[in-house]
Formats: structure tokens, sequence, C-alpha cells
């Protein structure tokens, strides 16, 4: 028998090398001597032993402590590396190794075993075990004896005092209540997509619906406070700090305070009509003071003058200096059907407005609009007594026989306050009846049960959370603009078609099921076709649960 | 049996503490009798054991060199030591002092009546004293290439046991230059300190307590001290042993 065979594999010891004699002599040699224990005839080692009696006589591992705790956070998936930071590492991972490795007493040290290999050996998740490998050396008598042997470790809970703050309800020590004061939250939704999309919000503890918006719960202020700077830099808001104190120390001179940013943002959606006061429209360019609709809400709200094209941008400060009045409420808007449609030859979408042909061409067409009241689809009066006429910036959009949506000025009750109602009512006289807003598509239940496309919220899922999402959904669909700033995701087949669809399906139907969006995206889109979101826009979500829990 | 085991105060290195030839047997003055009692039980009937010490030591194994010729002392040794081991020991040995750098004698030196092995820094008149005193021819020697050849070989007239690294070519001009058949082996469990571990005659031996079986038997088969194998040897322990003399 050799006596420098390696074995890794083996529980029970291994001449390695036989360090003192291997460079003098080589075995050829070496006399045959007996082995002091058995008398079997080897050649000379240091121990004068065989294999067999040497594995008998000694326990290289006797030092290593064989049975070892980790603790561990089942909360954030942490092992706690003493004395009070947490690890996080996967399983099975070098990290875990070296952290398991250096738990382990009794090798390394003087008159200890080497470590020269070690590893993980597989046990069931939920056994809560986990077991490592450990292949040592040590110098037996001259000899170098190698060894190999288990460590298991019992992976005992213990919640991490992070998680354990964030599931006491007092833990947190900032919060950023997110609020939008209107009548449908539609910059609302377009935020929480934004923040879906860009995870500003990745430190927070906990999220809380409330009926106007969403607060956000933080272990610390600063992560508040970064999250309430995205806000500031991506929508026009204001917010107040408020502090409550907690506790305090007078001899330290230290305050514990709990921290709330309440952050408001301007009330004003898409599609909304405004009407601003006096100076605030002369600091924009002696744009006329209403009814403006508003085209966008960005960093700024971008507005326009139906009637004459003009555009101007609104910022956060100069909203919050001269708050203003939204004219219109969704409820009350109107349906109306496009008879006829004048297009001002002057001022067509890709015209440049100035006379000398510099300057950039305008975004929209001017065109007066002859309309016909409708409900639920059929008209109103006859045609000839109760003709409407408007102008409107959606010249190159509406067609006759298109339905449009607009908003009634003269009939609505506006509230107003007295200086912009003195103001209004001189205007009263040159304004149109009707303000045509966008154009219609088809009923919102059509359109989302045509839907192939989902969003994902924030916060915890409640199906009833119906707070216009349905509107937004559809407005994603007509601006493509809008679309590029969120995540779209595919709906899942199961989804989709939870209603018609059978249990069993293959994958050709989730085939022919994608085309068919394919197909109605290429194809010229017919009179009343709603537009729909290309199938390239869209992500596939991540699904962790299988189709067969999904169905049930 | 011709083999014994032996313990010394607790330390199984039983020729340090004692110096065994042909016609006399030297054992150290300790705090028990048991070590003297045994050796005085074997050997009392044909030679005399004689309690002793060199220098106030009790390692005396390793202080002097012997056969049945003569004893030979380092210079530590006192007068009265000197002279209670001449009055001791039968008239025909001759107990010489020497003066030697390399004072611990049995361990540079190992002899059997005819023939000794030195340390091969060894003195020039130290030597000529071994040769006339000890009437011995003398070989400079190493064992598994240590110089101290009394602390790693161990012979008689009949045969010897060497360390156990000592590789084969070296072990069979030895044993071609000392006339007898050597084995390369070990004592007191696996301990190549051959010298320290055994001290032997020609008819008997004395080793470590941790002595095992087999390594009797070794002992036993080459100092030739049972006139019929040991039945319990086995068979390839005997082709080992066979081996090794031719």
């Amino acid at each position: 028998m050799a006596s420098s065979n390696i074995v890794f594999d083996s529980d029970t010891p291994q001449v390695v090398q036989n360090a003192i004699q291997k460079d003098i002599f080589d075995d050829a040699t070496l006399p045959t001597i007996v082995c002091c224990m058995c008398g079997e005839s080897i050649t000379p080692n240091p121990t004068s032993m065989c294999i067999l009696c040497l594995k008998a006589q000694v326990n290289v591992t006797q030092s290593i402590s064989t049975q070892n705790q980790l603790q561990w956070c089942r909360f954030c998936d942490r092992y706690l590396q003493p004395p009070n930071s947490w690890l996080n590492v996967s399983i099975e991972s070098r990290e875990l190794l070296a952290h398991c490795l250096k738990k382990i007493k009794g090798y390394g040290g003087r008159d200890q075993p080497r470590l020269v290999d070690a590893g993980f050996t597989w046990t069931e998740p939920h056994s809560r075990r986990i077991k490592v490998w450990l292949t040592l050396q040590a110098d037996v008598m001259g000899s170098i004896l190698q060894q190999k042997c288990h460590v298991e470790f019992i992976v005992m809970h213990l919640i991490c005092s992070d998680c354990h703050r964030a599931e006491t309800n007092t833990s947190w020590r900032a919060t950023v209540q997110l609020r939008q004061r209107a009548v449908h939250k539609k910059t609302l939704l377009y935020l929480e997509q934004l923040m879906v999309k860009l995870q500003p919000h990745k430190r927070v503890s906990k999220i809380k619906t409330s009926p106007d918006g969403l607060d956000f719960f933080f272990l610390q202020q600063d992560q508040a406070r970064k999250l309430v700077d995205f806000f500031l830099e991506v929508v026009p808001c204001r917010y107040k700090l408020s502090k409550e104190l907690v506790s305090h120390d007078t001899h330290n001179n230290t305050y514990d305070y709990k921290f709330a940013y309440a952050v408001e943002v301007v009330p004003i959606c898409k599609d909304d009509v405004v009407y601003i006061p006096k100076s605030l429209a002369r600091s924009l360019g002696n744009i006329s003071q209403g009814p403006l609709i508003c085209t966008k809400v960005a960093q700024v709200i971008h507005l326009i003058d139906p009637l004459s094209l003009q555009t101007c941008e609104i910022s956060s400060n100069q909203y919050w200096r001269q708050p203003f009045p939204v004219l219109s409420n969704p409820k009350n808007l109107l349906q109306f059907l496009v008879l006829e449609n004048e297009v001002d030859l002057k001022f067509q979408k890709g015209l440049v407005r100035n006379s000398r042909g510099s300057g950039t061409p305008i975004n929209n067409t001017l065109s007066d609009l002859w309309l016909l009241r409708m409900q639920e689809g059929s008209l109103i009066g006859s045609e000839q007594d109760q003709q409407i006429h408007s102008r409107t910036h959606l010249g190159h959009i509406l067609k006759p026989g298109d339905c449009a949506i607009g908003f009634c000025i003269k009939t609505s009750n506006l509230n107003l306050s007295s200086d912009l109602q003195k103001d209004f009512d001189r205007d009263i006289t040159r304004l149109p009846d009707v303000i045509i807003l966008k154009k219609y598509y088809g009923d919102s239940v059509t359109r989302s049960k045509n839907r192939k496309w989902e969003l994902k919220r924030l916060g915890e899922m409640e199906t009833d959370r119906e707070d216009g999402l349905e509107e937004f959904m559809e407005e994603l669909e007509e601006d493509k603009e809008m679309r590029k700033q969120v995540n779209i995701y595919k709906k899942p087949y199961a989804k989709r078609h939870r209603r018609k669809a059978p249990v069993g399906m293959d994958i050709n139907d989730v085939m022919t099921s994608d085309s068919d969006v394919m197909d109605t995206v290429d194809s010229p889109s017919g009179e009343d076709q709603a537009p729909t979101i290309a199938l390239e826009e869209m992500l596939d979500d991540l699904c962790l649960e299988s189709v067969n829990t999904d169905e049930n | 049996m011709a083999c014994f085991r032996a313990q010394f105060e607790g330390n199984n290195e039983v020729g340090v503490f004692s110096k065994l030839t042909n016609s006399y047997c030297l054992t150290a003055i300790g705090q028990s009798e048991n070590f003297y009692s045994l050796f005085e039980s074997e050997l009392g009937d044909s030679i005399p054991v004689v309690h002793a010490s060199i220098a106030s030591c009790s390692i005396i194994g390793r202080l002097c060199v012997g056969n049945k010729h003569g004893l030979l002392v380092p210079i530590t040794c006192s007068d009265p030591e000197l002279q209670h081991l001449r009055n001791s020991l039968p008239d025909s040995v001759k107990v010489q002092r020497v003066d030697e750098k390399l004072s611990a004698l049995g361990n540079v030196i190992c002899c059997n009546d005819y023939l000794a092995l030195a340390h091969p820094d060894l003195d020039k008149e130290t030597e000529e004293i071994v040769k006339d005193t000890l009437k011995v021819e003398v070989f400079r020697q190493t064992i598994a290439g240590h110089p101290l050849v009394g602390s790693y070989c161990q012979f008689n007239n009949k045969g010897g046991l060497v360390h156990s690294k000592t590789n084969k070519l070296a072990l069979n001009e030895l044993s071609s230059l000392l006339q007898v058949p050597l084995v390369a082996g070990t004592v007191n469990r696996g301990s190549d300190i051959i010298g320290g571990g055994l001290a032997v005659n020609d008819w008997s031996a004395f080793c470590g307590l941790t002595t095992t079986a087999p390594e009797l038997s070794v002992i036993e088969g080459v100092f030739k001290l049972n006139v019929h194998p040991v039945p319990i040897m086995g068979a390839k322990m005997r082709a080992t042993i066979v081996d090794s003399i031719s």
C-alpha cells in the first residue's frame, strides 16, 4: 500500500505525505518493516504503522465542532454575522460557505488540523439544516494525514432588528404621504407607473393606500427625503415637513423625531379645463385667461388655448403662488357627434406659425366644428335646431361622423372665486358653448375587454381600487409619448381569456392570440377602431406562480 | 520468552537506564526497585546485575559503552562511581575512563563483543581506547543518515536491529561489516530510537512497556533469543525478516 495516496472522499484519515524521508530516499531503496501494531509489512513511515492501524489510532477531526448554529432572519433571508451585522447570502453560495467556516471552531490553529477543502452537502431546504463537509490535514507524528468530516448547522430563526422594526406598527421613522386632491387622479396614476418603472422607493418598508393617494413608510428620514426629491423632479407638487417628538434626552441633547412629508400633487390632470387668473395669464405671454385645456402634466403643466392654439407651461411654483380651479368634472362631460369640420387653413398641424417661416411647427389644427348632442349613442333633438358651434384644437383628429367628448361651459356650475367670476362674465360672450376635449373611441367596457396588457400597482392590491385606472389606461393607448414613461406588461393568456378559455390549452393558442394583437396593430385602423398598443411595446411580466394555480 | 518489557519510573526507554552485556548488567538507581528486580530475577543467575550511576545521572545506558571485555565511562564519571563499578564488575572486565568530547558514549558508539560502530567525528584517541579496552574493530558509520549510531541501532553477536529508515543498500553494507544479519525495525510502538528503547545481550532483551507484540516478535527473531521461531509470527512477517536478512 503506497503511503502517499491522496484520497479526498474518505472519512478516515489517509497518509498524504511522508514528510521527512520523502526527498532523501525513494520507496524502492527503503526496507520493509513490520507495522508496530499489526505486523503487516510496510515501507517505513514516521508512525511505523500501516494505514489501517493509523486510521484506528488517529482522528484528525476530533477538535472540530460538528454541530453549530446559524441565525437566520426569514423575513429578509439574511444570516446573522455576530455581533450585529446581517449577511445577504444565498444558500449554497461561496459567501455562505465562508460564513459557515468562520463559525466552525477547531481548525487552522496551533496543533490543529489545516483546512484543505470544503463544500456543501445538499439538504432539504425545509429541514433547516445546512451540512458542510471539510477536508482536513494534520501532522501526526511526522506524516500528514487527511480526513473528511461533516459539520451540521442548525438554522435558527432570529428576526433581524430591521425586520422587527418594519413588522411592528410604530416602527417607521419617516413617512411620505402622496396626495392629489382631484376628482380623478390621473396624475397620481401616472406617478405610480413612473415609480413602478424607476423604483425610487427601493428602501421603503411599507406602502399603504389611502383614498386620496399613497403612504410610503421608511426607517430613515433620508430615504423618505430621496423619494420626495423624486416627486418634486417628475411632477408639479409641493411638500410640507412636519415632525413629532418621540423621545428626547436632555442630558445628551438628543431628540428623536418621526417625520412626515405631506406631498401634494397639483390637482390638474390631462384633459382638464381650467380658467387662470389674469396676472398669471399676462405673465404667460398674454394668453387668454380661459378656458384652457391641459394637454400634459409632466414636470410642468402644459396648457393650450383651444380657440387660438396658443400654448403655455405653468411650473409648480407658479401654480402654488396663484392656484386656479378646474372647471370640468369628468362626470359632467358630454358626448357630441361631429357633423362638420372646417379646418382653419392658417392653423394646420405641421405649419410654422410665424410668417417668416422660422420657429417650431404647430402641433394641432384649429377648426370650426358643428356638433350634435348625443346620449348613450343616440342623438338628442333634431338636426336643425340643436346644432352647436365650437372651435377646437383637435381639427386634425376629428372627422365628420366621429364622436367627441366635450364640456359645456355655459350650462355648468363653475364655482369660480369672485375675481375669476368677474373676468369670466366679461369673456363669456366670445366663448363657444362647448369645449371639445378629446375624441371618443367607443365605450370603455369593450375597450377593456379587448385590452391585452395591464399595469402594475403599488401597495396592497385590492381589486376594487377603482380610481380611474380605466380612463388612465385608455389615455395610455391614445398617447404614445406618455407610454414611453411607463412599463406596460403583457396580460397573461389565462387572465385574458378567463371567461371563455377552457382549462386545457396549448402553446399554439398562445401564439395565435399574440399574433391577433399584431394583426390589429398592423392593419389600418378603421373609422371607429380604438387605438391599441403594439406587442413590441409590452414587457413580459415575471410570473412565479404556475398556470394551473392561476386558473384555480 | 527471553524478551521482557520493562519501565523505569514510568519511562519506556529501557536502553537509557540500563547497560546490558554478556558479562554484566548495569541498572540506574531509581526510586523504586521494580526495574532492578526484573533484571535481577532474569539475569541474576548468570551475570552480576549492578546499581550504578555515572556523574550522578541515571541515564547510564547513554553515557557508557561496553561489552563482555570492558566498559568505557566518560570523563564526567566521578572516582567513587568508577571505584564502585570496578568493585562490582568481574575482574575480566576492564573499566576505563575516556576523555572524549562526545561524552555520551552510549549514543556515539555501539558494539558487540567483536565489532563496534562509532560516530564519524569520534576522537582518534578514543577510537584507540575502544579498540584496546573492548577488543573490537571500530568502524565509523552513520545509520539512516544519523551519526548517533548508538541511539539508532542495537546489535548483539547474533543479529541487530537498526533504524527503520535505513535503506536497503546501507543495511546490506552494515550487515556485511558486522557479520551479523540486520533488520530495520522499531521498538516502543513505532519508535526509531532502537538504542534508547532496547537493552540486549546474547540471550535476553529488555524493551519498553509499550512495545507491541509484532515488535517483540521481530526483536526475538533477529537477536535469536528463541531457538525456535515464535509460532504466532505470521508467514508474511517471517518473509519480511527473511527478506531483510538475505
